[in-house]
This record gives C-alpha cells, structure tokens and sequence, in this order.
C-alpha cells in the first residue's frame, strides 16, 4: 500500500514537472511536502513482544526454562524455576514519543472498538492453550498518530486512566468490558495481570495483578474517589546512545522473566506460591509484603506508596 | 423526557396544594395526590408489584436496571443452574441454601477449586435493602456490582469464570433463549454477562423476608410470638445489651437503604471476635475491612449483618468462628447429626454469641479497633439471655425457607 502510494506520488511529481516547471510555487511543494510526511516517518504502530530473557518466543503451554547452565541471562531467576504462562495482559495509556532532548510527544490512540479506545488499549499475549484460560485472540501492538520526528523512546503508563477506572463498567466499551480483566473485588480493572504455573513437586498456581488498592467510595457516590495506592508506573525505555528508534524494527520487549525475577516458585527447591493481588500491604494465601514487593518493583511500582518508581526492570526496547 | 414529565407533575402537584380552596374537601383532594403520585411512580417503572410485608418500605432499585417478572424468572435459573462455573459443578445456589435463608450452614464455603472462602456464605434475606455487600467491602454498593465477585474471583476462586464460555453454553440452550429474548429483548446479543447479572439482582431482590413470627406480632397478632420471646424483644432492644445499636431497624442491621430514607446508611463494626494478635497472622483477606481500604484501624471491622432468619444461619460470625457443640452441623447438606435440631444447635450456638457479647468480646487483650461503646462487658440474667435467644428465634421466617417462587426451577 505505501509503495503503490509512493509511485503515485512519484506519478504526481514528474507530471508536475513535465507540466508549468515555472509555475511549480510554493502552493505545490507544501502539497507534495505533506504527502510526503504523511507517507513517511509519522509513527502508526508501537509493537509489542512478550519475551522470556532470552528466548523470544514464549507462549502458553511451552514451558519457560529457568537458568539451565549453559543460557546465561542477564536476567535472574531461581536456576531451577521453571514454569508455564498462565495469563498475559496489560493495559496502557498515556503513550509518548520519546525526544533525545528529554522531551515527549504523544502518541493519540485510535480507538477500534475491540482492543483500544482513545485513551487506553490492552495488549493479550495469552491464546487460551495450555494452561491459559482467557481469549483465543491475542493483540501485540497498539496503533495510533504521531508526527514524524527523531524519537529515541517511549513512555507509558502501565494500566487504565482513573477516570475510566471505578466506573460502573456495566456499560464500557472495549476494551474495558473484559470480564477476565475487570476486578470485582476491587471495583477497578486489573492492570496487569500475569499468572504463571509452576509444576514440579506439587506444583503451584502463581497470580500477579497489579490494580489500585485501598480505595474508598465517599458517600452516596457510586465512584470511587481516591485511591490509596495507584498502582500505575509510567514506564520510560529509550535506546541506548540516542539512537533514533525504529518501533517496527525496534519492538518494546515485555520481559516475564525479568517480571518475576528474585521469586522462586519451585516447591521442590524451596520456593513458594505466589499470590500478589496489588500486594502492597502484604498478599494473600501466605504470599507476604515482601514477596510481592519484588514484582512491583519489577515492574516499576514504588511498593510503599504505589507511585510509579525510578527504575523497572521488565521493559525494554529490542537492542 | 422522564424527568420532564416527573417535574411537571410534581409543578403542578405543588400548584394544587398551595391553591386548595378552603372548602374543598380536603380528604378528597390528598385521595387524588396520591392517585397522581401512584400514576407517577407507575409511568417511571415497569409496573412492577413488590407484594411488601406489612409495613416494609420499597427497596430501592438501579435505574439501569429495573424491575420485571421476565427477569426475576430468568435470574431464577440463573442462580440455580451450574453454567454459571467453569467446569460445571457449582451453581449460585451450592453456597445458598433457600432451606438456610440461603446460607449454607458452613464455617467458609469452598469454591470449584475447593480453596476455602475466607469468609462464611452470607444469607440473603432481604438483600435488596443492603447499600453495601458482602461481610466487608465498602465498594460493593449494588447486586449488580457484587454478582461479579463469585463469577469472576480468582483469590479464591468462587465459580471460577475466567472468560465468556459461559455465554457460549447460555446461548446454545433453548430455553434461556426464550428467557434472555423476554427479560432484554430478543437475539443472541441479550445474552450477556451484564445481563445475567441484572437478572441474578432482579432475582435476588425479591428475597423479602418479612413473615416471621415477631413480623406477626408486630403487626397486632401478639400470639404469634411466646411471651419469652416477646421479653426478649426488651432485652435486645433495652439499654443493657444494646444488640439494636448495630441491628436495629426493619431488617436487623444498620446498614439499609430503602425509597424513603434520603442517604444511605452503612457502618463497619469490630464487635470484638478476635484479638489484633488473631488477625495479624491472617492473611489481608482475612482481616475485614482493612483488606479493602488497607487503613490498619479497619482490622477486624465487618458490616453488621441482618438477623432476620439468625435461627438458621449459623455458624456465626464473619468466620463461621461460633457454631454449637454438635459439630456435626445439622443444617449441612450433607446429613444431620442423630438428635440434633437446626433449632437445638440454633440455641446452643446463639448463647455463644451472647455470652461473647456479655464478655465484652473474645481474647485478651481486646482489639485495639473494638467498638468500645458497645462492645464491653455487661451482665445478663440466665432467664434473660433464655428470653433473648427465643426473641431471636422468632426472627426465622419458615414461609420464605419454604416459598416456591424461590426454589430450584429445574426438574
């Protein structure tokens, strides 16, 4: 489609030229400037790939290996954690392009009724086989505008807009009408949501979801009003060196190892289940403070106030 | 449009009232205000008949979701019907027992996963009247809203939904076909998980219980309730026990909300069941409140819950902790202990309760959250807590443990 749409503006061009040369103003060359700009380096797609350190295709029912000896990454887990991807969704929103400057600007959603409204957009990357439970479909990229420029980065923020948040979703679009990502004791969507089974010994069920907690509705309000703890880093990954970035050559790279890195859910060498829901002020089943503070941190959650942290460990742009 | 018509109303409504001459008759003319306010309230709703015990106030309803017989009788099925878990083997009604005022005379339940509830099954007697739902979260505020929780929880699992199958084996029945197209219109595309939520609130918003033996009496029949009973009605109303401080009203329980109450009414209580030590070593879902708003002083804090059909809701408490003697519960379904009554257990297991209660609450030290105005030591005669547990007892309601319109719709 961009080529054919190239060649008629190559078309466009030369029959300019062959034409008045002499009357080929300015009128023109802002015209064949805007066709070109449109065509070119205008950013439409961010893709995303889930990655599990260094094996880049990881996917339900294919079991994720701990360190085995000989693959070295970089990022560690217990050697001999080996599990299976359970569930594998996220949302986003307040997406930016990255300047080498510092300086943002955004990239604005397009809404498609099924994945992203203009102002949030899930990624799925669990396909209901094995041991996944969700939807067969899954979504990898999010697509909007942004001008073309040099961008070195990206930055998001990990979940859904607080104003969308605690509405009666009864009535929201998608992709906020996911029964599997809404919380219901919470009253608010989970942000991320990533569960993994472990299988040796007598195996264990683990859950990561990640929402705002300590909550109150005021009043005869039926919406929430403030939130203790929010829950919703901003995420800011760049190249390295100010290399402009490519989004299609240069994916962001959602790393479960790096996720769930520092636990061990190995029952036969000593780990444990884990059970983080929000986990800020300790988990449930026996899951502590402690245990779910590694996964926060590793995704960016300042685990004392909920605020989004300086450092996270589970994003990356493809080196 | 609605509004429009309702303001226009009550315009000329006010008009009418501030112009009746002085001989007109004025009982005449309040019989036509109220004909007006009834054609009022008719046009705003479906025309939906509640059928309210005497002297019961209207429920208040969602107005995204009204009223209608056709989604009462489809939330029926629902709530009896195994479709409704992911692997088939439990329903709305395995935790909720119509003969139990739809407890389930266990401590904590177990979901499809058979990982324990870390709560007990609440009953749902007169649910339509609770603004907020469950033993302890203040962010549950309708039917509609808390139907989620057992659909869709994963810590524990309850039904154990994880995505939108369900719908698939909903749709591929004839039968809800026909119910789904009369309760929101016709197709495929009304069978959706907000809609099987809206018919499981229409459904259990008709669980009025309202016909219990202090009903009767209240209402002018005095036989109806023993003179023991009737003392005990004193004892949990008087000054001493104070027990109508968190249950008082129609229903029981301070926390209500009906049409003729201008805000809703809602509180959390630490009635003392555990001490700080207790809870501390229990996990945050486990510790009331506090699991919800993570403020450490709602530690052990649950809603008050209505008494009506406390004869049969035992095991007591949050936990399911106070339970009678006979462990062999005679309310379990799953078979009753030789010689033991649900009335025998009832009256052992209720004199626990007050004896906690005399005691100013369980463990020492007491927690640091009690209610110290109510919760603290007093005294009660022997004859007096007999009196008390009879007053009690007179809250079962044996119609609505009973009455077909709740039962297991399929054959």
């Amino acid at each position: 489609m961009k080529k054919l749409l190239y060649m008629i503006c190559i078309a466009v061009l030369s029959v300019a030229n062959c034409k008045e040369k002499e009357k080929s103003d300015d009128t023109t060359n802002f015209g064949l400037l805007a066709i070109a700009a449109s065509l070119s380096s205008g950013i439409t797609e961010i893709p995303f790939q889930i990655v599990a350190g260094s094996d880049t295709a990881p996917k339900c029912n294919k079991l994720i290996q701990g360190h085995s000896g000989s693959v070295m990454d970089t990022k560690h887990i217990s050697e001999s954690m080996n599990f299976y991807i359970k569930d594998a969704r996220f949302y986003v929103h307040d997406v930016k392009l990255v300047k080498a400057d510092g300086s943002t600007v955004d990239f604005t959603l397009t809404s498609d009724n099924k994945w992203q409204t203009s102002k949030v957009a899930l990624l799925d990357f669990e396909d209901k086989t094995g041991d996944c439970t969700g939807t067969t479909e899954t979504n990898t990229s999010i697509k909007g505008t942004a001008p073309a420029g040099s961008y070195v980065g990206v930055q998001f923020k990990v979940g859904v807009p607080f104003d969308l948040n605690h509405l009666n979703s009864t009535t929201a679009d998608a992709p906020l009408n996911n029964s599997g990502m809404f919380w219901a004791w919470a009253s608010g969507y989970i942000f991320m949501k990533f569960d993994w089974a472990a299988k040796e010994g007598a195996g264990t069920s683990n859950s990561f979801h990640l929402g705002s907690v300590g909550c109150n509705g005021s009043g005869t309000s039926v919406l929430t009003t403030s939130c203790t703890y929010p829950n919703r880093p901003t995420i800011t990954i760049k190249t390295s060196g100010s290399v402009t970035w490519n989004p299609t050559a240069n994916p962001v790279y959602f790393d479960i190892k790096a996720l769930v890195s520092g636990t061990n859910s190995n029952l036969s060498s000593s780990g444990k289940a884990y059970t983080c829901m929000a986990g800020n002020n300790g988990g449930m089943s026996g899951t502590t403070a402690a245990d779910c503070k590694i996964l926060l941190n590793n995704v960016g959650v300042n685990e004392t106030d909920g605020t989004s942290a300086s450092v996270q460990s589970t994003f990356y742009l493809k080196p | 449009m609605k509004l429009y018509k309702a303001l226009l109303l009550l315009g000329i409504l006010s008009f009418a009232n501030a112009c009746v001459p002085d001989f007109l008759d004025l009982k005449k003319s309040k019989n036509d205000n109220n004909l007006l306010l009834l054609a009022l309230a008719l046009s705003q709703g479906s025309g939906w008949v509640w059928n309210l015990p005497p002297g019961f106030p209207t429920p208040t309803v969602p107005s995204e979701n009204p009223m209608s017989q056709a989604k009462v009788d489809l939330g029926r099925f629902l709530f009896y019907d195994k479709k409704l878990s992911a692997n088939e083997s439990m329903s709305c009604s395995s935790c909720h027992f119509q003969n139990l005022a739809f407890s389930d005379g266990k401590a904590t339940p177990s979901g499809i996963t058979s990982e324990a509830h870390p709560r007990n099954a609440q009953h749902l007697s007169n649910a339509a009247y609770h603004p907020r739902l469950t033993w302890s979260n203040s962010l549950l505020k309708t039917l509609e809203q808390q139907a989620r929780v057992p659909m869709f929880s994963l810590a524990p699992p309850e039904l154990g939904l994880a995505n939108e199958d369900y719908l698939g084996k909903l749709k591929s029945d004839s039968n809800y076909r026909k119910l789904f197209s009369a309760a929101f219109g016709n197709g495929d595309s009304a069978v959706t998980e907000q809609n099987v939520r809206f018919a499981l609130a229409s459904f259990q918003r008709t669980m009025i219980s309202g016909y219990s033996p202090f009903d009767k009496a209240n209402n002018g029949n005095r036989s109806a309730m023993s003179a023991s009973a009737t003392r005990g009605a004193s004892v949990f109303n008087g000054e001493v026990a104070e027990c109508f401080h968190c249950h008082g009203g129609f229903n029981f329980t301070d926390t209500t909300l009906h049409t003729k109450q201008t805000s809703e009414e809602f509180a959390y209580h630490n009635n003392g069941t555990h001490n700080n030590a207790f809870y501390d070593a229990l996990p945050l879902n486990k510790q009331g409140l506090k699991e919800v708003t993570l403020v450490n002083s709602d530690q052990g804090k649950f809603r008050a819950p209505s008494l009506r059909n406390v004869g049969v809701t035992f095991p007591y408490m949050h936990d399911g902790s106070i339970m009678c003697d006979d462990s062999t519960n005679p309310g379990h379904p799953t078979g009753v202990a030789s010689g033991a009554t649900l009335e025998t257990c009832a009256r052992n297991a209720l004199g626990k309760v007050i004896d906690q209660y005399t005691a100013g609450g369980a463990g020492t030290p007491k927690h640091t959250s009690i209610d110290t105005t109510l919760i603290r030591p007093f005294s009660l005669q022997p004859s007096e807590k007999a009196d008390l547990i009879n007053f009690l007892l007179a809250l079962t309601d044996s119609e609505f443990l009973t009455d077909s319109k709740f039962s297991n719709p399929f054959p």
